[in-house]
């Protein structure tokens, strides 16, 4: 089961929907929890129990903290310190689940590099791990709800099922978006009525999602992989070409992703949070990560940016720094350790691998960069003369960032860092286009595959820029007449049905985010 | 209510255009790679009607080792490799079907090792729903037809690709070392129950036109085995078909695996390809009443000038 597949969006979606609306309010909720089981049972069948399990313990220890918050025969320091340790608790077995499965093969065997080097006669056996689907999102969803109720930000939820119904959503389960209670909890629970015009623009969003999966996606994959796979064999002009397909292949796939799964959600009334808003239009790094998966930056910075920032060590530090070296240079210091908490775990949140640590220390040290050089930068345009707000400016740095963002996907995208660093020198040292006009066609896309993406490319282009403008689009669409709507509606489906890279003669590509 | 209704309409038609869609791209024939297929009856096409005298069809085996420009120099006859990478028996009868009904040849040739190829993945999407939806609704099978339908569109334009007359050339040479693959023995590979119907649907086909049918394995040591040819020889004693098994006459071709194959004995080379287009040649030669065609106008630019210069081009002697 993917959100992708048929079976998902005119079968399972629909029945669910048709069995939400045929029950009463009451007993709605129970039809979705019952969906979101069915769901993950398909998707990793007996893992099912590390679901259970996490949901057992966030609800069990949620209750505890409230418990304790209320009650008023404890003084606030001791309360402060019991449910302190209740959600550290609560971290440590869930972060410990997480990972043993994702990095204890990863540690095992870096360990085992080390002691060869070092001549020790330790052999690392990799243990072969089932990992259930979609623990690295609802792991996050886990720690946020118990440091929400924690720190009081967050009534602790009594009822099982409604913590059952938070952390199994269907349409949420595999990719997220990354959610908190406060969000989405009551709603699931509500049990609202299916409403026309949700139903409609719900529908209408996992249609344009299919487009940029089938349309783009899955169409360049081909060529993605199989230049980077061989990257020795081509030219710089064509592993520039491959970098360039990635980006937009990520972008296509995992925005699309969550427009089907924002779409789900929008059928039954729920509101779940964005994850992308055309982050090719932001300003630098720092906002890129505003506008591209933002949940998970967001989540970052609620939960481990200002805890660290405001931790008492840091903060102790920070004085000390400031004592010796001044104001400006203490607060860069609190900024430097925050951020490269952060980023060293969102590189790790993406898996065990160097190649995605060394991502995350790359945005990292960009992002420090961006924090050390705003006041310069601000001080030497204002002396050239540069109007910051003017069309060339902008230019300049949306042509800056481009390269930033594409440079930071091949890197993620590279089998190893060594691979990613020759990627880049062939780019650098070995670049011919002519190479590129000679050879585009072997690449995997006959003319009509790269005619169709084209195509494809410039939509979602076309619908970035007017979204960037304001502009409401399946509201303007549903102003016009109906015949005309229609049309565009049905225009819409025949996209997909008919040029989208699906069925026989194509390869079905698996959801890059869910295996995250 | 007014919205249920719409709902409903809309739904309707949107399953009426499906329906109407299903027509348009549902092909006449079966065929595992509509796409692949579709190319072979386009560059088919544009021979001359009932030119050619011999056509050859199979998978890559069958492209890599016939070349008609060569055959056409040396003894005079026209012939064209309808093959295909990975044709299958299914798609071999679905081209063979389109072609027949603009060409008359004397002889067709079908290279045997596409008899045991398999469907691969039939389900690629592993999804059963998907699946049942494509048998109801062909649109979701073969809606990748979109391309040959744009194709016809600039059809004239279409440049011809570095193939004569359907033979794929290839210089490269990657030894196969592993020795003697012929290895007799009594068993036979089995040939499967889809595969079989539509072999006998070709032969079929070529009685009700009164074409020879001439089977023919080329010299593949990857893929070739006696069980295959054994396989093979019973076919040809059952419905009484010439076979011809290459791979059991390397040493009279003059195969040399160090030179003779591109890719490590999968495919022969043009080396290879020279030689075996040579015995293969004087084989329909002597077997067949094929006509002569060099001294004919109507074959002159085609073919005299075509094969004169890709002999020149490749230093081929015959």
């Amino acid at each position: 089961m993917s959100y992708f597949l048929a079976s998902y969006f005119i079968a399972f979606l629909p029945i669910v929907i048709i069995i939400y609306s045929l029950t009463t309010q009451k007993f709605r909720w129970l039809v979705l929890l019952v969906a979101d089981y069915v769901f993950f049972y398909m998707l990793s069948g007996k893992l099912i129990v590390f679901l259970l399990g996490s949901t057992f313990l966030a609800w069990g220890l949620g209750v505890l903290i409230g418990k304790i918050r209320a009650n008023n025969e404890i003084d606030a320091k001791q309360k402060q310190t019991k449910t302190s340790r209740i959600m550290v608790l609560g971290i440590l077995i869930s972060l410990g689940v997480l990972f043993i499965l994702k990095y204890f093969n990863f540690v095992g065997e870096n360990i085992g590099i080390i002691a060869k080097n070092a001549g020790m006669d330790f052999v690392f056996t990799p243990i072969d791990f089932l990992i259930p689907i979609g623990i690295s999102y609802y792991t996050l969803q886990i720690i946020s709800y118990l440091v929400d109720v924690k720190r009081g930000k967050q009534e602790a939820v009594g009822n099982f099922f409604k913590i059952a119904l938070y952390l199994s959503f269907f349409p949420q389960i595999m990719e997220g978006p990354i959610s908190r209670y406060s969000q989405v909890g009551e709603d699931l629970y509500a049990g609202r009525k299916i409403e026309f015009v949700n139903l409609k623009f719900g529908y209408q969003r996992i249609c344009w999602g299919l487009i940029k999966k089938f349309i783009v996606a899955d169409r360049i994959a081909p060529l993605v992989t199989k230049v980077f796979d061989d990257y020795q064999k081509y030219d710089g002009s064509i592993i520039l070409l491959a970098v360039l397909a990635f980006t937009m292949q990520l972008y296509a796939e995992f925005s699309g992703c969550m427009d089907i799964i924002i779409g789900s959600g929008e059928i039954f009334g729920i509101k779940l949070p964005e994850n992308f808003r055309q982050p090719f239009f932001a300003k630098d790094a720092s906002d890129f990560w505003h506008r591209w998966h933002i949940t998970l930056g967001t989540w970052f910075k609620d939960y481990i940016f200002f805890p660290v920032s405001l931790a008492k060590p840091v903060k102790r530090f920070a004085k000390f720094v400031k004592k010796y070296l001044g104001k400006t240079t203490s607060k860069f210091s609190v900024t430097f350790i925050a951020l490269f908490c952060v980023w060293i775990c969102n590189g790790l949140w993406h898996g065990a691998r160097w190649t995605f640590i060394f991502y995350g220390l790359y945005y990292f040290v960009l992002i420090f960069i961006e924090n050390l050089t705003e006041e310069p930068v601000k001080k030497l345009t204002a002396f050239l003369h540069i109007d910051r707000a003017g069309k060339g400016y902008k230019v300049f740095r949306f042509v800056k960032l481009f390269v930033i963002i594409n440079l930071g996907e091949m890197f993620f995208r590279a089998e190893t860092l060594k691979d990613g660093f020759l990627m880049l020198k062939n780019i650098l040292s070995n670049f011919h286009l002519k190479e590129l006009f000679a050879n585009y066609w072997r690449l995997g896309l006959d003319r009509e595959d790269l005619a169709a993406a084209l195509v494809g490319i410039f939509i979602i282009i076309v619908v970035g820029v007017l979204k960037e403008r304001g502009v409401n689009i399946r509201k303007s669409i549903d102003n016009k007449k109906l015949p005309l709507r229609w049309i565009f509606w049905y225009l819409a489906i025949f996209l997909v049905m008919v040029f989208g890279a699906y069925g026989p003669g194509y390869t079905a590509v698996d959801m890059i985010y869910a295996g995250y | 209510m007014k919205n249920k209704v719409a709902t409903a309409i809309f739904l309707l038609i949107l399953l009426g255009m499906t329906i109407v869609l299903s027509f348009i791209f549902k092909p006449e024939h079966e065929s595992s790679n509509i796409e692949t297929s579709t190319e072979a009856i386009q560059a088919v096409a544009k021979e001359r009607d009932n030119s050619l005298d011999v056509l050859f069809f199979g998978d890559s085996e069958c492209f890599a080792a016939y070349s008609p420009l060569q055959m056409y120099s040396e003894y005079g006859f026209s012939s064209y490799i309808c093959g295909t990478a990975a044709q299958r028996p299914c798609d071999s009868f679905y081209i063979m079907e389109e072609v027949l009904k603009k060409q008359n040849p004397k002889v067709i040739v079908l290279e045997a090792n596409c008899i045991f190829r398999e469907a691969v993945d039939k389900d690629n999407n592993a999804d059963a729903f998907f699946n049942m939806l494509a048998d109801k609704f062909p649109v979701f099978k073969y809606h990748v037809r979109w391309k040959s339908i744009f194709r016809q569109l600039y059809f004239k334009k279409y440049s011809s690709l570095d193939n004569y007359k359907g033979f794929i050339l290839r210089t490269e040479i990657k030894p196969y070392e592993s020795g003697e693959y012929m290895i007799p023995t009594d068993k036979k590979t089995e040939i499967g129950n889809d595969n079989m119907k539509y072999l006998e649907n070709i032969i079929n086909l070529c009685k009700e036109k009164d074409i020879s049918l001439l089977l023919v394995a080329s010299p593949s040591p990857l893929n070739w085995t006696y069980r295959k040819h054994n396989a093979i020889e019973s076919i040809s004693d059952k419905f009484v078909i010439e076979f011809i098994d290459y791979n059991l006459l390397t040493d009279e071709l003059g195969i040399d695996w160090n030179y003779d194959t591109k890719d490590y004995g999968d495919h022969v080379n043009l080396n290879g390809a020279v030689k075996v287009t040579a015995a293969m040649g004087e084989y329909l030669t002597n077997n067949y009443n094929l006509p002569d065609h060099r001294n004919d106008k109507d074959y002159y630019e085609a073919w005299d000038l075509e094969a004169e210069e890709f002999l020149k081009k490749y230093n081929i002697e015959i």
